[in-house]
This record gives C-alpha cells, sequence and structure tokens, in this order.
C-alpha cells in the first residue's frame, strides 16, 4: 500500500466534497490494512484520520479507526482521535469506554499530553450527556455528568494551567451552569472569578495568540460578564482564516448550550449573532434557527446597534466590525431577512410536509396583482391525483395549512384558496398556489435573472425546513455544479422536507425551487454518468412557463 | 449570459489571472457578486506590452499607499529628449500639468489647477499621498499615455517590440470580438489608462464591435492633452462614441484621485452637442485614491455597473 498516495488522493476527494471517493478511499484503506504484514505508521494513520475529521466524516472516521485500531495501531493518538469520532457521532457512552482505558495508559504511561487531552474528552462527552439531558428536560440524575465533567477539565487545568487553557475554561462554564442550574458542588476545584482572570491575562501576554486563544478568552470575558470585550475577542476569533466551519460551529454550540446566552439580551445576542454569521459565510457551514422570529429580530437589532456604534465610536467599531466584518454580518442579516418569506406546509394535524415560500403575485406574473403566492413542489401540494398517488405523495389543497415562522405572526396558519399553476414532478415539479387570507409579508425575494456561472466555485444558499422542523440554512459543500435549463444542480445537501425551498446565490438573490436531491443524480448537459447533488427548477424557467400558461 | 470586459489602467500589474481575480472580488466586497448574478468576464491585459515580467505574488502596486511596487514605476524620461515638435510640446505640456517635475519632497513647488470645481484648494493640497510616490506614478502615466497616443515602440523584452498603439487595438478589439458573442448585455469597464484605451477603441476603430454600456474609473479622459491627440480630432459636441456604446456611459471619479484630471466629464463628451455621460462621484479611503480595487468595492458604483448589466 502507498499510504503516501492514499493520503494525497484521500486530500483531494475531501477538499472537492466527493463523498463518494473519499468513502472508496476509506474501504480501500480498511480492506488493504488486514493484508499488510505492519500496522498502518502513525503519521499516515493520523493524517487520514485527520483529513476525515476536518471535513466531519464522522461515521468513516470510526470505521476506519476501528480497522486501525484492530490491525495493531492503537496508539493514544489514534485511539483518542477514534474517540473523538464517537462523541462527534452521538456515541458518548461508547467514547466513554475507549477514554477509560486511554486514561488508565496514559496513567501508567506517564504520557502528560494525551493523559490531558484524554481527560478533555472524558469532560466533552460527560458536558454533552448533560447538556443533552438537560435540553431534552430530563428530570433524572443527570448533574453527576455535570460534575464528572468539571472533575475531568479540571485536573488538567490543574496540573498545567498557563497549558491546559481549553480545560481550564470548560472548568469555569460548567461551574457556572451549575450555579444556573442549581446543582451544588462542595469543594469548587477552582474559583470562577480567578481563573478566568487568569485565563484571560495569560491569553493578553501571547504574543500571537491562536485563534483557540481568542475564542477561549471571550469565554473568559463571558464569565466576567464582560460582553464587549468577548465581543472583541470574538471578532479576532471569526476574522481569522484558520477557523472552519467545524469549529466555528462547536464554539457557537458552546455559546448556545453551555453558557446559554440569551438571544433576546443584546450583549449577549451581539456575541451569537457574530459566530452565525461567520458561521454562515464559511464553507461546510450549517445554521438552525430555533426561534426563528427571535432571532432575526435580534439580529436586526444588532445590526443597527452596531451601525449607531459606527457613528458613535469609529475605534470601538473597527474593534469589533473591522476589515469585512460589518460586510459580512450585513449579508448575514440580509440572508436572515429571506427567512421571513419562507413558509413550513403542514398538513391538517400540524405535521411538517414540506417547505414553500411567498411571492409577490405580480412578481410571478402580470394578471396576479396584490396578494402574495406560494410556490412549492407539486410533489408537496398539488390538487392531481396522480401526484397524490406518487411517492413521496403530495397534499390536496384542502389538508394543506400554511405557517411563515419567522414572520410578525409565526402561529398565524393559512389555508390554500386556489391553485393557479401547477407542473408535475417529471417537469418543473412546482405548484403556485393563492391563499386563503392576505399575509403581511415584509420580505420579497429579488428574482436573479440569471444563474450564477458553473465555473465549480459558485455557492448556494437553500433556506427551509427540513424533516418539517425548524428553519435552517443548508450550508453543507453548497457548490453550484451545473446547469441546464430549466435544472440546476448543487451539491447543498438538504435533508427531506426541504422540498419546495428557495435557492438563493450568493447575494440572496432566488434562483431557484429545491426539489429533489441523490446520490447517484445523473450530470446535465449532455456528460455521462452520475454524482450526488441536489437538484433545483430555475425560477427564470417557472416564470416562464406560467407566462406560457396564463397568457 | 451577461459580459463584462475589463480594461486595466497604468503601471505594471499582476498577472492577467489575479488581476481579473483581484477585480471580480473587489466587486463583491461592494456587492455585486458578477459571476453569482451570472456574469461572465474578461480583461484586455496590456500590461506586458510595456513590461517585461508581471508584478510578483504580493507585489501590488495597489500597495502603492505603503510605497510598494513603486520602485519599477519610476520611469527614466529620457525618451522625451528624443520627441521633436508638436509631439515634445504636448508631452512637456502634459509634464507640467502632472507636476512630475516638482522637485521639492512634499511637491510645495507644484501649484496645480484644482482638479474638480468642488475641490478647495486647501483640501487639494492636503492629499496626503506622498508626493514621491505620486511623482513616480504621475512619470508611469505619462509614458504610458504617450506611448499609446503616439504609437511609440515598446520593447518589454529581449527580442520582442510593439507597436503600442496598434497593438493594444488589436487586444482590445479582439476580446471584444470573443465577449460580443455573448447573448448580453455586454459592458466595458475600464480604469485609469484603461479609460483611453477604450474610448479610442469604441470611437474611433470601425473594427470594433458595439458595446451596451460603458463604465469609466478614474479617468484620464478630462486632461485636453488627452482628447486633443485623438485620431480622428476631437470634437466634444460630438465626442461620445455613439456607434460603439449604444446604452449609457458612467463616469466614477474620485475628485481626489491625481489621474482622474477634471474628473467631471459629462461636458467633454456630448452627444450630438447634448450631456448623456453620467458622472459619479465616490469617495475612496486613504492615501491612494486612484486604486482599482477601492473604486470597484464602492456600493454606489456596483449599483451602477449593475444597472448597466440589467442585473
Amino acid at each position: 500500500m502507498d499510504a503516501s498516495a492514499l493520503v494525497r488522493e484521500l486530500e483531494r476527494a475531501a477538499r472537492t466534497f466527493d463523498r463518494a471517493g473519499v468513502a472508496l478511499q476509506c474501504e480501500t484503506l480498511t480492506a488493504d490494512l488486514w493484508v499488510q504484514a505492519r500496522p498502518l505508521e502513525l503519521q499516515d494513520a493520523k493524517a487520514v484520520l485527520d483529513i476525515l475529521r476536518r471535513k466531519r466524516y464522522f461515521a468513516l472516521m470510526i470505521d476506519v479507526a476501528e480497522a486501525l485500531i484492530q490491525t495493531g495501531q492503537d496508539a493514544p493518538r489514534i485511539r483518542r482521535l477514534y474517540a473523538q469520532a464517537l462523541i462527534d457521532s452521538d456515541q458518548t457512552v461508547a467514547a466513554l469506554a475507549v477514554l477509560r482505558v486511554l486514561r488508565q495508559d496514559c496513567e501508567a504511561q506517564g504520557d502528560a499530553a494525551e493523559l490531558a487531552e484524554a481527560l478533555g474528552l472524558i469532560g466533552r462527552a460527560h458536558k454533552q450527556i448533560y447538556v443533552t439531558a438537560r435540553s431534552a428536560g430530563s428530570e433524572g440524575d443527570v448533574g453527576r455528568h455535570l460534575l464528572a465533567a468539571i472533575d475531568s477539565y479540571a485536573v488538567p487545568f490543574d496540573a498545567a494551567a498557563g497549558l491546559n487553557l481549553w480545560h481550564g475554561i470548560n472548568t469555569v462554564a460548567l461551574l457556572c451552569r451549575a450555579q444556573r442550574d442549581n446543582i451544588e458542588i462542595d469543594s469548587p476545584p477552582i474559583d470562577i472569578g480567578t481563573a478566568s482572570k487568569a485565563i484571560l491575562a495569560h491569553i493578553k501576554a501571547l504574543t500571537t495568540p491562536e485563534i483557540w486563544d481568542c475564542a477561549t478568552a471571550a469565554e473568559a470575558c463571558v464569565a466576567m460578564s464582560d460582553y464587549s470585550q468577548a465581543l472583541e475577542w470574538l471578532g479576532r476569533y471569526t476574522s481569522s482564516a484558520a477557523v472552519d466551519a467545524f469549529e466555528c460551529a462547536s464554539t457557537l454550540r458552546q455559546f448556545e448550550q453551555v453558557w446559554q446566552l440569551d438571544h433576546s439580551e443584546p450583549p449577549q445576542a451581539a456575541l451569537l449573532h457574530t459566530l452565525r454569521a461567520a458561521l454562515l459565510a464559511l464553507e461546510g457551514g450549517e445554521l438552525r434557527l430555533e426561534h426563528a422570529l427571535d432571532e432575526v429580530s435580534s439580529a436586526q437589532g444588532f445590526l443597527h446597534d452596531a451601525g449607531q456604534l459606527q457613528q458613535r465610536d469609529n475605534t470601538q467599531f473597527e474593534k469589533v466590525f473591522g476589515g469585512d466584518r460589518y460586510k459580512s454580518f450585513k449579508w448575514y442579516v440580509d440572508g436572515l431577512n429571506q427567512a421571513r418569506a419562507v413558509a413550513v406546509i403542514e398538513d391538517a394535524v400540524g405535521n411538517g410536509h414540506g417547505t414553500g415560500f411567498l411571492l409577490p403575485g405580480s412578481d410571478v406574473h402580470p394578471s396576479i396583482s396584490d396578494e402574495w403566492v406560494l410556490v412549492t413542489n407539486a410533489h408537496v401540494l398539488s390538487d392531481d391525483p396522480a401526484e397524490h398517488a406518487g411517492s413521496p405523495s403530495a397534499l390536496p389543497p384542502d389538508e394543506v395549512q400554511v405557517r411563515l415562522e419567522a414572520s410578525d405572526t409565526p402561529d398565524a396558519t393559512y389555508e390554500i384558496e386556489a391553485i393557479l399553476f401547477s407542473s408535475g414532478r417529471t417537469e418543473l415539479d412546482c405548484t403556485i398556489a393563492t391563499l386563503s387570507e392576505p399575509v403581511a409579508c415584509e420580505q420579497s425575494f429579488r428574482i436573479s435573472k440569471h444563474l450564477p456561472l458553473a465555473d465549480g466555485q459558485q455557492r448556494v444558499y437553500v433556506i427551509g425546513h427540513p424533516g418539517g422542523g425548524k428553519l435552517s440554512f443548508s450550508l453543507h459543500d453548497n457548490f453550484l455544479l451545473d446547469h441546464e435549463v430549466p435544472r440546476l444542480h448543487y451539491r447543498a445537501p438538504t435533508e427531506g422536507g426541504s422540498s419546495g425551498s428557495p435557492v438563493f446565490n450568493s447575494t440572496w438573490r432566488l434562483i431557484g425551487l429545491h426539489h429533489a436531491g441523490g446520490s447517484k443524480m445523473g450530470k446535465l448537459n449532455g456528460e455521462a454518468g452520475v454524482y450526488e447533488a441536489n437538484e433545483g427548477i430555475s425560477m427564470t424557467a417557472i416564470i416562464e412557463a406560467v407566462a406560457a400558461a396564463l397568457g | 449570459m451577461p459580459h463584462v470586459t475589463f480594461v486595466h489602467g497604468i503601471c505594471n500589474q499582476p498577472e492577467k489571472t489575479q488581476l481579473l481575480r483581484n477585480w471580480n472580488q473587489s466587486l463583491s466586497e461592494g456587492g455585486l457578486d458578477l459571476a453569482g448574478a451570472g456574469v461572465s468576464t474578461s480583461m484586455v491585459y496590456w500590461a506586458d506590452v510595456m513590461y517585461p515580467e508581471p508584478l510578483a505574488a504580493g507585489d501590488s502596486f495597489e500597495a502603492v499607499e505603503g510605497g510598494l511596487g513603486t520602485a519599477d514605476v519610476d520611469e527614466d524620461l529620457a525618451w522625451i529628449d528624443e520627441l521633436q515638435g508638436n509631439e515634445k510640446a504636448l508631452v512637456e505640456s502634459m509634464r507640467r500639468s502632472l507636476g512630475v517635475d516638482s522637485a521639492s519632497p512634499d511637491g510645495d513647488d507644484f501649484k496645480p489647477e484644482a482638479p474638480d470645481e468642488n475641490v478647495s484648494k486647501l483640501e487639494f493640497e492636503a492629499i496626503p499621498l506622498p508626493w514621491f510616490i505620486k511623482r513616480r506614478v504621475m512619470k508611469a502615466f505619462l509614458r504610458d499615455v504617450h506611448h499609446y497616443l503616439f504609437d511609440a515602440t515598446s520593447s518589454p523584452r529581449p527580442g520582442e517590440s510593439f507597436r503600442v498603439k496598434e497593438h493594444i487595438r488589436d487586444l482590445f478589439v479582439s476580446q471584444l470580438s470573443i465577449d460580443s458573442q455573448n447573448e448580453g448585455p455586454h459592458v466595458v469597464v475600464s480604469h485609469s489608462m484603461g479609460t483611453v484605451i477604450s474610448y479610442d477603441c469604441l470611437k474611433n476603430v470601425p473594427a470594433c464591435p458595439a458595446i451596451d454600456g460603458y463604465m469609466t474609473v478614474g479617468s484620464p479622459l478630462g486632461l485636453s492633452e488627452v482628447h486633443d491627440n485623438y485620431d480622428p480630432r476631437y470634437n466634444a459636441k460630438d465626442a461620445f462614441p455613439s456607434v460603439g456604446v449604444s446604452g449609457d456611459w458612467i463616469n466614477v471619479y474620485d475628485r481626489l484621485d491625481p489621474v482622474a484630471f477634471n474628473a467631471r466629464i459629462a461636458d467633454d463628451y456630448l452627444k450630438s452637442g447634448t450631456e448623456v455621460v453620467q458622472d459619479h462621484r465616490v469617495t475612496n479611503g486613504g492615501a491612494w485614491r486612484h486604486s482599482s480595487l477601492k473604486y470597484f468595492a464602492q456600493e454606489s458604483l456596483c449599483e451602477h455597473l449593475a444597472n448597466l448589466l440589467e442585473l
């Protein structure tokens, strides 16, 4: 086996989001491992797992790590990466089993560095169990996981405070969480205020702090309720080219789930919006809105405050929004605003069935004026019996209710009044309908006259209700692959239930209606072969078809 | 598909692909993502007619504020000594207008006419661009504009020699011939010396394909020494390139841009005696107001370009 060649090919496949290629390389590797006389070199094994981790191929990472360990490459580093993949796949119990043995081995071998990492992961696993259980409303004895997490993080911090800052800040964060959750700790391992100050002072003294140091400093400031300084550190963190979507999402989770920052409190919301704006702009990022209306309103407020700050104190403004951060934040808020016109299409009892969006009728056809129309897929909503019999089956108009989760009236439901236009799932897969009562929609999409260049560099954004759940911006690997009227192919992987979602270009102009996805989508423009892709229908093609149908 | 043909300006440039990427990136920062909006782009690249090799990666003329990139624009003006007659007189006139020969470190001995009627003398003198840098840029500008207008010979590399005007006109017309095959709209966006080239071709070269929209940025087209030397002869009342440009002409300028002399040009390029060119003022930050990247990152410039492209 030529390990170097394999690593290079794996790197290429991962970089180009060639999932099938990544899976093939992993399959080849695991098969080869069993016929090799010796275990794979640690350096190569680590390189493979690092590539898979960076691109979040956790399932493949687990498979490869299993094979590596079974064939004799069971160095602490490999077992740690294995445990990390298990945690990231929500297999925390299995991860803890691996980590306990790893901890014992590191203690026995006196490997302080790996021991600190193992303890940190043990802490992370317990933290994740605690946070998940509390979010689910658990009344059971989950506090022991919080205590276990605090103990695991505190030990390495206590042993080498200057080196293990991330252990220290997690200890601080979880002690604060324990206070908020009224969990009593008999003898806290550290004093929150003292430790926070020490961590911040240490990072301030660094000539060139690493990106993680900036995130840690921001957390230390939050612990001291200094949200203004926290925002400056987060500004440095998010503007670093070294931050990828995975790291940014992890930091956002820490602020949302552990620190429980409140998006209704402007100073705290500012931190969340800064991270979300950065995440939305990063390749491979994913953003889901738990409280769509509140979050959209809060982001607008923050943008307004930022504008005021610029006029009042440009120095402070530059610290927080310098470089391109203000522009990227405006872009983020613009994107959030689009969500106001995105609808969840539910069945009669309120189960999510698909996504749709509102457009001014006159944008669709000149004869439709003074009212908003709903645009979705024919396989989501149709009055054609053939669509009801299809799989997935469309709902008839009288069994549908429509809600706008990010509008000012998120609980209001609308019924379908009439279907104005429909084109079946094998054609444009589009239904355009009027609603039973007027909608006060504040957001009107701008429709792009042209599709982005199919040069492999353009990104598209899908906003919908995956699985009928919360509003979500689909940002994974969201490159436009190709287009051929009326279809456009892109890699943004959308979950079931995203059917009927609007597809936007990089400046939030509507370019298409999402309708399908698959791992073996036939290529366009006469190219042979298949690829993993999603498919949308060009909005201009739909409008032309409506014009042809309605005259 | 809409298309934009760019034409770059004075001094040496990064290699063509990088320059095109830089310009698209700046427009994107201004809110106009051309590729995302389905607009293809190309570049009429003529720096290699004047310079032996492109600027190295990381070395940018646009970084002139920091003094970078000026070493290779400190032109030797000995070529002027060989000129004669009207050509010499004109170059000497332009040399005086540009303040190329001012000797004092701060340019105190150069008393220019205000480049725009709205700029106070105090404001103009407050340009923080170090004079030695500005003087070098002006020398490069003087050489480029002379060599183009008078079709001088340039030998940037051993064994290679170009008639500057003839060759650059060919480059421009060839690129437009390719680009005009798109469905359109087709817009030419030129900066600095590129505006002299694009205007000359659109106005004076019969074989040049027509375009739908025209944008000049940081243009010296208001300099009388420039328009007095067009061939055929310039006539302000009919100077608009009516055959070459079927739609609008937007001229974007910063009044403290040292190259965009007499920055407002609407009254210099009339269409059948009527003002039709739309002069649009922007304010670029910092000392180096002539920067193409600063111009393209201006939101209002991007809006005008989007309108020309009918996006």
